[in-house]
């Protein structure tokens, strides 16, 4: 029969694992972003996972709050900077961003 | 185990690979939206509904919000450019779902040998996640609020210069 923390921590594996891929084989920006949210939705899960396993539900709440408060700045900055080289270079292609002047 | 949670689970993966595979960015974003809502079901069902509320309105909300409004930001690529980046895109992320399978496959059948081994000591909380967030892990609180607020000075500060750039 299935058990929680077995199939919970496949899902883990599994989101990690197509995150990393997007993230490594995507050329677009916002593509690769999804591929981080991807990544982060694991490591969320597997914080919870944890918890609930070891009956410290409350402690893994705590440390998935503070990681999702993490992702969303991220993520929003990370978005300003796309818009801003979509502005500049009219393009979200990351291999076209080697020519920066710095 | 249930099955709802295989199923909730599965409303998780599922979105997520998709998310991952889809062409249209705008798809993406709404199969990540129904991911963060998976995930946010699962926060429930494990007891963890603070956790489970915060990831439903900024996970599967806020930033959503933000993905679709970068992406309506984006310029539009005429059929032609389109149709050409789908069949580089759909060569290259066509390994992505027999990857998923292949893994979960992989780990279900070989759990003997990285499941096995762990043993868990079940704790007894006395703490609740206000006081553990407010008292022993206070630090983390400072850090957030500094990070949200470096946040809100960088976005003010990139979109200054993007303004700038432009006149």
């Amino acid at each position: 029969m299935f058990n929680l923390f077995v199939v919970d921590w496949i899902a883990v594996a599994i989101l990690f694992c197509i995150g990393l891929y997007t993230m490594v084989a995507a050329k677009n920006m916002l593509r690769i972003l999804i591929g981080y949210e991807i990544m982060t939705k694991g490591v969320t899960l597997a914080l919870i996972t944890a918890g609930s396993v070891n009956g410290k539900i409350a402690f893994s709440q705590a440390l998935a709050i503070t990681v999702i408060v993490i992702e969303v700045v991220f993520i929003a900055i990370a978005l300003a900077i796309v818009i801003i080289t979509q502005k500049t270079k009219r393009s979200l292609d990351v291999r076209k961003l080697t020519n920066f002047k710095g | 185990m249930e099955l709802h949670l295989l199923i909730l689970i599965g409303l998780l993966v599922v979105p997520a690979i998709l998310a991952a595979f889809a062409m249209d960015l705008l798809r993406a974003a709404m199969a990540l939206l129904v991911s963060s809502l998976g995930l946010a079901l699962i926060m429930f069902n494990l007891g963890a509904p603070l956790a489970g509320s915060f990831e439903l309105s900024v996970g599967a909300g806020l930033i959503t919000v933000l993905f679709v409004n970068a992406i309506s930001l984006t310029r539009l690529i005429s059929e032609e450019e389109r149709l050409e980046r789908a069949k580089d895109h759909y060569q290259r992320f066509a390994i992505l779902p027999l990857l998923a399978i292949a893994l979960g496959v992989l780990m279900y059948l070989r759990q003997d040998f990285w499941a096995t081994g762990l043993s868990f000591v079940k704790h007894t909380e006395t703490q609740t996640v206000g006081e553990i967030l407010w008292q022993s892990r206070g630090l983390d609180l400072i850090g957030q609020i500094v990070i949200i607020m470096v946040g809100v000075y960088g976005v003010a500060i990139l979109f200054r210069r993007g303004k700038q750039d432009n006149v």
